[in-house]
């Protein structure tokens, strides 16, 4: 698609969205929110650009479907570390770290779980809206 | 070993994930997919040498504890259930490696979805949650969408979006019973419902038998009881062969592990007008079936329609809710399995050979290929059920129980159904492997390890013959452990886990 509006908007919305989209991860931990919803908002994000540029003109560092498997594996792997340590399965470990400026956070394990969720939704539904649009 | 129960779920995940991530060629993919399965087998024997004494596996994911937390369960059931989806998986990718399908060589995602089928399959096996439950049926569907329609032909995507909307349809209804039954006790915990269900005030019990009902329909709609078993024999000979004996060798075998699993926990004391209509669907699967069978030319659409009238038998066994019954249900389920995946097998060979599906333009398979014409005279004559074979036994004990519990009726059906069995089968023998072959076939007998992994089978089929008093023994010791609810429960309420 040519249109000059389109392309100026896409490239307007495609930093805070993606912003969004992390903040969305982030605030999943405890509230509404989380990988799933974040993966479906970075792929919305990324083919708003496909939509407005055209493919040729969008940097893709990695194949979609190469995400699902990073996904997977990712998910997969936190939840066999536990059973590595003598855990059941899937059973999640947390920590809090300080990040100079941003203040105190709360990390888990669960949350490289939701890392993987993220991915791999992403790379489904960028892999499915792609080749619709092919 | 509880703390490994939860592999045979990971270990097919881990495969898949590996599959997708290296890509490659048809032939690297098969490698690793069946090296993969070989480990998953060993394993699996190892946790069976440590059920067989009786002893119920308990893992918590996540470590929570039981109502809280989902817990998997491997007790002597899940482990017969575990090893049969492996064993014929590895027939049915040996097959495939002796004689790669056109279809799968041409689009090699054949083989992720095939494990992403049995992470949903052995997750079905272990799960102690019904919420669990329904989460890896979708699973085994969501691969099973992808499996029936890999090809795209026209008669496929008809068959696949059929089997698609009636999946939809029974998840839906799954997810209301779930829900209904969740709303009545407030836990999902199969061991933890066996405990409240008999509890509710007598206002809750129509709506609980509601929710019994519709678990029931849903499950036999999987299993392919009539009248929900309409769809099976349109998408199951559709894909190539290697899918069409996954699917009838233990794909539908799910539904009928699901029926005995949750009317021997959740329902247990509640179960009595379940099995009724369990027992009659199983009667009426059994003649129909059967009926529908005898009327088809198409091969691997007569060996669908026998699945219905198969997994009728199965549903009569286990409606029978007896140690007897349960246990002669069990061997069947044994010896089904693996003869079915043999003819489906033999078939997909015999169709290659003859170049056609129709039995009446194949013939003289027994010329151009004795070898194939035995497995397949052995494995029909064990489906029909005549002694010695492992056939005769499942048909005697299954027989034998209804007797001991008075079901005359549901007997004679079973007799009737088993001679109609015989008849199909001579009919595709008569048709497809005596006479004359065509001329125009130019035949190239089938490679070498098609028959070896027929043969596996096959002569599986005849040890489960010859060693039918283990395994009887074996199954009754099951069916015990199933029927004994207190036992499970106490086994899930364990201490351990995080509150």
């Amino acid at each position: 698609m040519n249109s000059p509006l389109l392309t100026m908007v896409a490239r307007i919305l495609l930093p805070p969205a993606l912003l969004f989209a992390a903040y969305l991860f982030f605030r999943g931990h405890n509230l509404p929110g989380g990988g799933f919803v974040a993966g479906l908002m970075t792929a919305a994000t990324i083919i708003l650009q496909y939509v407005a540029t055209g493919r040729a003109r969008v940097y893709a560092p990695v194949e979609a479907q190469r995400l699902i498997g990073w996904g997977l594996a990712l998910a997969a792997i936190t939840g066999i570390g536990a059973l590595m340590a003598g855990m059941p399965f899937l059973t999640s470990t947390f920590g809090h770290i300080e990040i100079p400026l941003l203040g105190h956070f709360e990390a888990s394990t669960a949350s490289l779980f939701d890392l993987g969720v993220f991915l791999v939704v992403a790379g489904v539904t960028l892999t499915i809206l792609l080749a619709i649009e092919d | 070993m509880a703390e490994w129960a939860i592999v045979p779920v990971l270990w097919p995940l881990l495969t898949a994930i590996v599959l997708i991530m290296q890509g490659g060629t048809p032939g690297r993919q098969r490698t690793i997919s069946i090296l993969s399965l070989l480990g998953l087998i060993a394993f699996e024997l190892v946790l069976a040498a440590s059920v067989t004494d009786g002893s119920i596996l308990v893992h918590r994911a996540g470590n929570w504890r039981a109502p809280y937390g989902i817990v998997l369960v491997i007790d002597r059931l899940a482990i017969i259930m575990l090893l049969l989806a492996g064993v014929t998986a590895l027939a049915i990718l040996s097959y495939d490696a002796a004689d790669p399908d056109p279809v799968i060589e041409r689009l090699p995602f054949f083989f992720p979805l095939f494990q992403f089928l049995m992470m949903g399959l052995n997750g079905a096996f272990i799960t102690g949650d019904l919420f669990n439950l329904f989460v890896f049926f979708e699973v085994l569907l969501i691969s099973s969408y992808g499996l029936v329609t890999l090809g795209a032909t026209a008669r496929q995507l008809r068959a696949g979006l059929q089997f698609m909307v009636l999946n939809l349809v029974n998840s839906a209804l799954f997810l209301f019973g779930v829900g209904v039954l969740y709303g009545l006790t407030g836990t999902l915990n199969m061991a933890d419902l066996a405990q409240k269900v008999p509890l509710l005030p007598p206002s809750d019990t129509a709506l609980m038998q509601v929710a019994m009902m519709t678990l029931l329909i849903v499950f036999a709609g999987k299993a392919a009881l009539l009248p929900l078993a309409f769809w099976l024999p349109d998408t199951y000979p559709t894909p190539p062969p290697a899918i069409s004996a996954m699917f009838g060798g233990i794909a539908t075998k799910v539904g009928v592990y699901a029926i005995l699993r949750v009317f021997t926990t959740v329902f247990a004391d509640v179960r009595a007008p379940g099995a009724e209509v369990l027992m009659a669907l199983g009667i009426v699967s059994m003649l129909i079936g059967v009926l529908g069978a005898v009327a088809q030319t198409e091969l691997r659409r007569l060996l669908s329609f026998h699945i219905v009238s198969q997994i009728g038998y199965l549903a009569f066994g286990i409606g029978l809710f007896t140690i007897s019954g349960v246990a002669g249900a069990l061997f069947y389920l044994v010896h089904y399995t693996i003869v079915k995946c043999a003819l489906f097998l033999v078939s997909g060979a015999a169709e290659r050979l003859g170049g056609s599906a129709d039995l009446k333009k194949l013939g003289g398979i027994a010329h151009l290929s004795p070898a194939l014409a035995a497995l397949f005279f052995v494995a029909a004559v064990s489906l029909a059920g005549l002694p010695p074979t492992s056939g005769f036994f499942s048909k005697f004990l299954v027989a034998s129980a209804g007797i001991e519990a008075g079901r005359y009726f549901g007997v004679t059906i079973c007799f009737v159904a088993g001679i109609l069995t015989l008849f199909s089968m001579m009919k595709i023998w008569t048709m497809g492997f005596w006479g004359d072959p065509p001329a125009t076939t130019a035949p190239a007998p089938p490679r070498r390890g098609v028959l070896l992994a027929t043969g596996l089978l096959v002569s599986f089929s005849v040890t489960l013959a010859v060693g039918a008093e283990p395994l009887y023994q074996f199954t009754t010791a099951t069916a015990a452990q199933v029927l004994d609810t207190a036992g499970y429960v106490e086994a899930v309420f364990a201490p351990g886990g995080r509150p």
